[in-house]
């Protein structure tokens, strides 16, 4: 049964600047979902994301078309909406569960066990100011998850938070999805997306770009923001991303499992200019766009000269990144001027992995080192 | 599935019957609104009674200060000046309250208005209700003030009351609309609206009576005008009931209008109100 049905939905703002200018923010965007479904919105800072699911929370109404909700739905755009500093704690469960459309009685029979879960303990009477920032972010996540509503929709609830908050919040948002619910995502944080979805729309100035598996949205979408798609085609001629075991050094024998640590990257580079020396960088970013590791020639003297304009490199290297998907963007330059910076050229996969029993892999945020020894003293 | 869910429409505009409709659906949001509100201010009962009289009574000490200064003791009102003033000050108080309540309640709650979905409308009824429990109040004051003075009490005062009540709510909620359309559409009402308000209190028959008043027009622009109503009918509770049919019926046209064009400005504004804000 279909659970959202939004047909040709559009939203301008009017401008109030210069004259009748107005700002489409979302133009003709048509898709359904199904019940149970759980879908991510991914797309840059200000394509249409957060309006879209404003206009389907009724936070705010669309210049035209329509949108069809079977079953109640409920949006937390925000943690804590509604919150007020001279009410209790308890008070405030109140408060904030009926902005979001959680009936008094209901909140009533869970109101033990959103108290519970919160973890504020004695300090539930006292007025909210007195609270710590993570006390009351923990109060009013403990609401949230005691929403009972068929369709939930989230925009970026998890931007907020320690990341031991932030896991807890993704594990009770796995058992929303658990029940059965029907799931909108929408996140910058692309390996949660990944996570939690199946399906992924990409939304570019307004309208929907993508809408299909959430591996190639990501793909997608990781892909449109190359800043320059043709000194990508232009210098680009292959590149080639490999991890896997390290070799294991003069016969040392392996007694335990090991991580992919090693990692290669083959990259056939054409086009470039012969007469004189190639500056080489490249850069390994998370889905969220942090840099994580650099490389250059120039870090270790050497010295690369394109014979007859082409070249092709392997850069060979030992890791300690956790499982997941990392975008690779490469520099070229000469003569200390930039050639070309080629953003999300590739994508390096380090693959799923975890042979020790880790309670829980997803806890671990960078870093996975297993070259190390332990000595009993 | 076995069961059909309930389908929710979202659309531009929304037919009056809906909008009517979620406004009751939604109701103990509202209730939360004015528990929320009642219970910031009562958390020390002493000074949440005192910041409920503190605006009327202080107006109230001023002007009858003033009126004695100069002079001007008692009116052709045919009843104690200072009752006279209280029933002036009651009613103006909660027209100004309701007015400034609504236009604060909107900017206080921007961030619950950009992020959360209930009737905008319960920003505008909730300090509606506040102000009505703090009329309440004054109200039970004015009536002590009547009994200590040894004041003409009408048994019809219930009745008057209640009309004053049906005239004054009206007017106060259009106002309340229309003031708060304004500031959303250009924020530069939010100064000039406060102004407009303190010049309400001489303009409307407060500490003065309309008979007193000579001029033709402006004895016609009391006829139509509600809020001087309210008053004079609160006000016939304490003394010769002789209230004009007429007179009434004016006022009652002219306060319904006001509320119906309120309203229907602030069904346009809710459209884009999280986009303005």
């Amino acid at each position: 049964m279909t659970a959202i049905e939004v047909i040709s939905l559009s939203k301008s703002y009017r401008l109030k600047g210069n004259g009748k200018e107005n700002f489409e923010a979302l133009k003709n965007v048509s898709f359904s979902i199904d019940e149970g479904e759980s879908v991510g919105i991914i797309g840059r800072n200000g394509a249409g994301k957060s309006t879209l699911l404003k206009l389907l929370s009724d936070v705010t109404f669309p210049t035209s078309g329509e949108a069809r909700i079977a079953g109640s739905f409920s949006s937390l755009l925000e943690v804590g909406t509604g919150f007020h500093p001279d009410l209790s704690g308890r008070d405030n469960i109140f408060l904030n569960a009926s902005i979001i459309g959680i009936p008094k009685k209901e909140v009533n029979h869970e109101l033990d066990s959103i108290i519970a879960f919160s973890g504020v303990g004695k300090f539930i009477g006292e007025p909210l100011r007195t609270f710590s920032s993570g006390m009351k972010l923990r109060l009013a996540f403990s609401v949230l998850a005691h929403l009972k509503t068929d369709i939930i929709a989230l925009d970026e609830v998890l931007a907020v938070g320690d990341s031991m908050f932030q896991i807890k919040c993704m594990e009770r948002i796995f058992d929303f999805k658990k029940q059965g619910r029907t799931i909108l995502f929408v996140s910058h944080n692309l390996s949660a997306v990944k996570k939690l979805c199946e399906r992924t729309l990409v939304i570019e100035s307004g309208e929907i770009v993508f809408d299909g598996k959430t591996e190639e949205a990501i793909r997608f979408y990781l892909s449109k923001q190359r800043n320059s798609v043709s000194d990508s085609s232009r210098f680009l001629k292959t590149i080639e991303t490999k991890a896997s075991p390290s070799p294991s050094k003069g016969g040392e024998q392996r007694t335990h499992p090991r991580l992919t640590d090693h990692v290669s990257i083959t990259i056939e580079i054409k086009s470039l200019p012969t007469d004189s020396e190639l500056d080489f960088g490249i850069n390994i970013s998370d889905t969220n766009g942090n840099r994580l590791y650099h490389f250059s020639n120039r870090f270790i003297g050497k010295t690369l000269i394109p014979q007859s304009g082409a070249l092709k490199l392997q850069l060979d290297f030992k890791h300690a990144l956790k499982p997941d998907n990392y975008p690779i963007s490469i520099y070229l330059g000469q003569n200390h001027e930039e050639l070309a910076w080629l953003e999300n050229a590739a994508e390096l996969l380090i693959p799923p992995y975890n042979p020790h029993g880790f309670h829980n892999p997803e806890a671990i945020q960078s870093a996975v080192i297993t070259d190390f020894t332990i000595t009993s003293l | 599935m076995p069961f059909q869910k309930p389908i929710r429409i979202i659309r531009a505009g929304q037919p009056f019957s809906d909008w009517l409709k979620r406004l009751w659906q939604r109701r103990e949001t509202l209730w939360f609104f004015v528990w929320k509100d009642l219970k910031v201010q009562y958390q020390k009962p002493i000074f949440g009674l005192l910041w409920s009289v503190f605006q009327p009574l202080v107006y109230f000490a001023v002007i009858l200060s003033a009126v004695r200064f100069s002079a001007r003791a008692t009116s052709e009102t045919g009843m104690p000046f200072e009752l006279y003033l209280l029933c002036g000050l009651a009613i103006w108080n909660f027209t100004t309250s309701v007015i400034l309540g609504s236009m604060n309640s909107m900017q206080s709650n921007a961030g619950l208005v950009t992020k959360a979905s209930f009737p905008r409308f319960y920003l505008i009824l909730s300090p509606l209700i506040k102000s009505l429990f703090d009329l309440g109040i004054v109200l039970i004051i004015v009536f002590a003030a009547a009994l200590w003075m040894e004041a003409e009490i009408s048994v019809l005062l219930p009745i008057y009351l209640a009309v004053s009540l049906l005239l004054i709510l009206p007017v106060s909620l259009g106002l309340a609309c229309i003031s708060v359309s304004l500031v959303v559409w250009n924020r530069h009402f939010r100064h000039a609206i406060p102004i407009l308000l303190y010049a309400m209190l001489f303009v409307l028959p407060i500490f003065y009576s309309m008979d007193e008043i000579s001029n033709e027009w402006l004895q016609i622009a009391y006829g139509f005008n509600p809020i001087a109503g309210a008053m004079d009918v609160l006000r016939r509770g304490f003394h010769s009931p002789d209230l004009s049919l007429n007179l009434l019926l004016f006022w009652d046209i002219s306060s319904t209008i006001l509320a119906v064009i309120g309203i229907g400005f602030f069904r346009r504004t809710e459209q884009t109100l999280a986009d303005e804000l």
